[in-house]
């Protein structure tokens, strides 16, 4: 604040300083004459220069001369006196000088901000960065990953996280750039292709795109079980038309999984959902609700596993399941009190908008 | 504090500029040396101001201060630190706050440079700078701020166009703006002159480098808008006759026609009222070509910073500003002297006759763009005004003036000679026959109005030879001689040379561009063929990529002509995620003058496996649109390096 | 700025018209269709013609254009039938019409206005003289003061 003042008000003086010396100086100049009439003699030069150098003709050389001529005549007649350097007007000069400023001064005061410090975004980063990660919104926790990522190079798990605050933050095009990223420095993980490719079904609005398809594929060379990619992709069978090979291939699903499995009733359900009615936007969600709860009974079953809970957060969250949601984050906060980072992201998936507005 | 630091330096700009009008004014009423002294001060010290100013927002785009409130709408974190540089006048609030850095900074070059004009003339002309300044500053300060700050800042700005983060167009505003307001000091000399009642020789001479280094800049950044669109908007067209087109090209008319009757007044001291007009006007089409399109009258492709309420505001200080100038001409143009006589056939009657096609180009253009308005308002019925149009009344002028141009340079002042002119030319006639000829005759399809077109520009190129030819007598005597003549040239005569020299290359281009473009499109998988002209294109394979803000699918292509390699095309279609918008980058592979451009579209279906919408188009001779007014520029700068130029401006005049 | 984000954003893939889909069997046809396509304003867009335009509407009318054509129309058919549906608005080219005639006209009345003042001039400017006696002994006095 002081130093705002203090560089004003030298910017001030500098601005003063300036009028008067110029004025200064212009009291010292000698008087000169009108410098029209030079501008003449040097026009009758040229003519006689250009006819020396045979660049005109004589005879235009003579008028032209004449032309000229007749030009400095008539501003010799028309010179004006020159100007005076009197010193007269030197106070109207400081008064002008100094009440420029302090005009400034008043119009900045009513348009200003003074005393609003600058806010780079390098300096907000850190400012968020010394903040209890649990007090981050999504959108501010992107901007710190980022920051850490291009701070301590990149890290696929770093990218994991990003990516889930991306989701968060609204931003799934975000999302997939992070989990690309991740993808490049970490091929061999399911997760990351499985999350990639539920990333991109959620950019198109839960359709399951070729893109999606070809991360689900990939996730599937990988870990041939990969529930997730299997479900989706044969979802993604039935939206194109192929109703009866999405439903084998769940059947397949449900009958590989062991009868104490809870997804293995998600998949019934949504199985049950299709058979009763044709593929629409309701029977995604109902089947997308089969798999949650089927998430649900998995944790309540085999709690350890932290990755899980923060994706059940997220799909109540998506789902708009407030209750739920926040009950689940209790459990799964009270069991992982003691590792900040899976709480950090728990509290991003928590935050996470409910499907009508990621996807309108 | 270094945002509000700007903001303090541009509202001390505005009281400078206030304390600039004011002084300078007194200084005339009372002749003192003194105020004047102090009114140059105040100038330079609005200028460095607002040189300040723009830092500081500079600085603001570049840490991405989002604090700021034009900086949140208008930037990125993710973007390259080009565009953030470059966001800095991409809106309305920086390209008004780019506007007044370039006004004040024409009134401190008045002020610092000027030594060698008389007192009254400079003095006034620091005034009325002082006065545009103050109108300026305060729309920006009090309108327009691009300081004003936010309460809650967000976490991400909104980011700049992605059509707008090309370096062609990073650079385009700034040359643009430099030769808009480069044209407000002939404005404000033309003011001066006029309260002094003296408008004469010496004033035209004095007028002459300011109107030149606004032309060059304004040639510079019309052809980088065209250059721009040529490349970026994805379609090979690079002039479409667009409101926001014609509104830089109608002061670019205006100034040209200035820089001919210049020469006229200051040789023969007659136009001088003419010449006066001209410098009005083309300051005052300036700030129409500038705020036409913002104040959302008009509508166009290039529209950028539209803002109705606001552009309003700027078109009544249009009006009120040139209202007052071309009241103070009506009253005060009736006592300027007409100047020499001249013959029919002569220099001056040459200059004149550019000048009334240049007028009526002008007025064709202007009318064009705003007829549409014009019509509406009075009869309710909507007409559009495009291409077809301008095609039909400008390019017919546009040809008159070229046939026209060979023969001035060659008459003389006074009386000219047309016989010896038409013998001098004969060989030029000639050549441009044979051009057109073979133009005809040997591309094909046959197109005569493209060849004619071809046989002008000859007629320009030679003719720049011819006349250079017969300023040095080549052929007519010893090569030493003929040599120390084109040594002894003046600047000035090379420059007129290069910049017809450039038109006639343009116009080739032009020509034979739009004469014998080819079109190409189809659909092709990996692997699938397109062919236009002689070139072959093979489809290799589409990869993803991945930019700094965007994503992109690289079409990977080979063209070959005769089964031999040629280039490798990578063009890109580009996805910007923080906006939502796809653009396309063009992949141009240059051969000679010619482009092969190659455009990659969308994605489909096909039967086996996706299909690529590819467009390719042979663009013969395409440079040559943009090396031609690169030529006109240099011709203008080499002019302004003229020694009888700068004695205009420096100081040794007034101390001889 | 958002309203020219909308309108940038509507432009950038132009030269729909060359969509492989959308072409016309005969070559001929197709280029006539071309040739119309611009000298038709898009509607809806920002100062283009449906060659450029890749909107919905666009791509609608060189859809009725091209069915024009192939049924065997003329230009003038074409372009009366499109005018009769949308008004002069739709075409780039405005009609020779009366309502147009300072449209039109202009270019030709400022040339011929010029051409005539320059006429005048030379009519009524007199003579001029070289220099006589008196203002030759001044100049020579004035070259004496000159400080160079």
């Amino acid at each position: 604040m002081i130093a705002f003042w203090v560089v004003a008000g030298v910017l001030s003086a500098a601005a003063a300083g300036l009028i008067l010396q110029n004025a200064a100086r212009a009291a010292h100049r000698a008087g000169s004459v009108d410098p029209t009439s030079a501008v003449y003699r040097r026009q009758l030069r040229e003519i006689d220069d250009l006819a020396g150098r045979g660049l005109i003709a004589d005879e235009e050389r003579k008028s032209a001369h004449a032309e000229a001529a007749r030009r400095l005549l008539s501003a010799a007649d028309a010179a004006a006196p020159p100007w005076t350097a009197q010193t007269q007007y030197r106070r109207p000069v400081l008064v002008a000088a100094l009440l420029a400023p302090f005009a400034a001064l008043g119009l900045y005061l009513a348009v200003g901000a003074p005393g609003l410090p600058d806010q780079p975004f390098r300096g907000r980063i850190a400012a968020w960065r010394a903040l209890d990660p649990a007090m981050l919104t999504a959108p501010q926790m992107a901007a710190v990953l980022k920051a850490l990522i291009a701070e301590r190079g990149p890290d696929a798990e770093a990218y994991g996280f990003l990516a889930k605050a991306e989701i968060a933050a609204e931003n799934p095009s975000g999302a997939i750039r992070a989990l690309r990223r991740a993808i490049e420095l970490a091929p061999q993980r399911v997760d990351l292709w499985e999350g990639l490719g539920e990333v991109l079904m959620i950019e198109a609005g839960g359709e399951v795109t070729p893109p999606a398809q070809r991360a689900f594929a990939e996730a599937l060379k990988r870990d041939p079980a990969s529930v997730i990619s299997r479900f989706h992709l044969a979802r993604g069978r039935i939206a194109a038309g192929d109703r009866d090979g999405g439903l084998a291939d769940w059947k397949a699903l449900a009958s590989e999984l062991p009868q104490s499995d809870p997804r293995r009733a998600a998949v019934e359900a949504a199985i049950a959902q299709a058979q009763g009615a044709p593929p629409a936007a309701t029977g995604d969600m109902a089947a997308i609700r089969g798999m949650v709860e089927g998430l649900a009974a998995r944790l309540e079953a085999s709690p350890e596993d932290p990755q899980g809970w923060v994706r059940l957060v997220r799909s109540y969250a998506v789902l708009g399941m407030d209750s739920e949601r926040d009950t689940a984050l209790a459990k799964a906060r009270a069991r992982y009190a003691d590792r900040p980072e899976i709480v950090k992201a728990l509290e991003i998936a928590a935050k996470t908008a409910p499907m009508g507005k990621v996807a309108p | 504090m270094i945002v509000e630091i700007g903001a303090f330096s541009l509202v001390l700009a505005l009281a400078l500029s206030l304390v600039q009008a004011m002084l300078s004014a007194a200084a005339r009423v009372k002749r003192s040396r003194v105020l004047a002294g102090a009114g140059e001060g105040a100038a330079l010290a609005a200028f460095a101001g607002l040189a300040l100013a723009f830092a500081a927002l500079m600085y603001a785009f570049v840490t991405s201060d989002f604090s700021v409130a034009n900086v949140a709408a208008n930037s990125h974190s993710d973007k390259p630190l080009l565009y953030r540089i470059a966001g800095t006048w991409g809106s309305h609030e920086g390209s008004m706050l780019l506007w007044c850095l370039a006004l004040t900074g024409c009134g401190a070059a008045v002020a610092g440079l000027g030594r060698g004009l008389p007192d009254g003339l400079k003095t006034l002309t620091v005034a009325v700078q002082g006065v545009l300044g103050v109108v300026f500053l305060a729309y920006t300060v009090l309108a327009s701020n691009p300081f004003a700050r936010l309460d809650a800042p967000p976490i991400e700005g909104r980011s700049l166009n992605p059509l707008l983060q090309d370096p062609a167009l990073a650079f385009h505003p700034p040359m643009l703006y430099l030769g808009y307001v480069g044209l407000s000091v002939v404005f404000s000399f033309a003011v001066a002159a006029l309260i002094e009642g003296r408008v004469d020789a010496a004033w035209a001479r004095w007028v002459r480098p300011w109107t030149l280094v606004a032309w060059s800049a304004l040639t510079v950044g019309i052809t980088l808008g065209a250059f721009w669109a040529y490349y970026e908007l994805g379609w090979g067209g690079w002039w479409f006759w667009d409101p926001v087109e014609n509104a830089s090209f109608m002061p670019w008319l205006v100034a040209t026609a200035l820089l001919h009757s210049a020469i006229v007044t200051e040789k023969r001291g007659a136009l001088a009222g003419w010449s006066v007009f001209l410098a009005l006007a083309a300051f005052t089409f300036s700030m129409l070509g500038a705020f036409l399109v913002r104040s959302g009258v008009l509508t166009s492709v290039h529209a950028f910073a539209v803002d109705p309420t606001r552009g309003a505001l700027l078109l009544i200080i249009l009006g009120v500003t040139a209202g007052a100038a071309f009241a103070l001409f009506a009253w005060r143009a009736p006592a300027l002297s007409p100047g020499g006589v001249f013959a029919p056939v002569s220099r001056e009657s040459a200059l004149v006759l550019n000048n009334i096609l240049l007028a009526a180009a002008t007025a064709t253009v202007l009318l064009g763009t705003l007829y549409p308005l014009i019509r509406e308002a009075a009869t309710g019925e909507a007409i559009s005004v495009g291409p077809p149009f301008f095609n039909l009344t400008f390019t017919p002028l546009m040809a008159a003036l070229v046939i026209l141009l060979p023969a001035g340079p060659l008459l003389a002042w006074k009386r000219g000679d047309a016989r010896g002119v038409a013998q001098r030319l004969w060989v030029a006639v000639l050549i441009a026959f044979a051009c057109g000829l073979a133009a005809f005759a040997l591309v094909s399809p046959h197109k005569a109005f493209a060849s004619a077109g071809i046989a002008m520009g000859a007629w320009l190129v030679v003719g720049a030879f011819v006349e250079l030819a017969e300023r040095t007598r080549a052929f007519r005597g010893p090569m030493t001689e003929t040599w120390r003549r084109l040594i002894g040239l003046p600047r000035g005569a090379w420059g007129m040379t290069l910049a017809h020299l450039g038109l006639g290359v343009f116009v080739l281009g032009a020509c034979f561009e739009t004469g014998w473009k080819l079109e190409s499109a189809e659909a092709i998988p990996i692997g699938g063929r397109l062919d236009v002209g002689a070139y072959q294109l093979v489809l290799d394979g589409v990869r993803g990529v991945e930019g700094p803000n965007y994503d992109a699918e690289r079409g990977y292509l080979r063209a070959t002509k005769a089964d031999a390699l040629v280039c490798e095309p990578r063009p890109e279609r580009r996805f910007y995620p923080t906006g939502g918008q796809t653009t396309s980058e063009v992949a141009i592979c240059t051969r000679g003058v010619s482009h092969l451009y190659v455009v990659l579209g969308e994605r489909r279906p096909g039967p086996d496996g996706p299909v690529w919408l590819v467009r390719a188009y042979w663009n013969p001779w395409a440079l040559l649109i943009f090396i031609g007014p690169a030529i006109m520029a240099l011709g203008g700068l080499v002019s302004l390096s003229d020694r009888r130029l700068r004695m205009a401006v420096g100081a040794k005049e007034a101390r001889a | 700025m958002r309203r020219a984000l909308a309108i940038v954003a509507a432009v950038f893939c132009l030269a729909a018209a060359s969509d492989p889909a959308e072409r016309l069997a005969d070559p001929a046809q197709e280029a006539r269709a071309r040739a119309i396509f611009r000298e038709v304003r898009c509607l809806v867009c920002q100062n283009e013609s449906i060659d450029d335009s890749n909107s919905e509407l666009a791509a609608d009318l060189r859809r009725l254009v091209r069915d024009e054509v192939k049924a065997g129309m003329s230009d003038e058919e074409v372009r009366d039938h499109l005018t009769g549906r949308y008004g002069e608005f739709v075409l780039l080219k405005p009609a020779f019409s009366w309502g147009n005639a300072a449209l039109w006209g202009a270019p030709f009345l400022v040339v011929g206005l010029g051409l005539l003042l320059l006429v005048r001039g030379f009519r009524t400017r007199g003579a001029e003289a070289e220099l006589s006696q008196d203002e030759a002994a001044r100049l020579a006095r004035l070259s004496d003061d000159e400080p160079a």
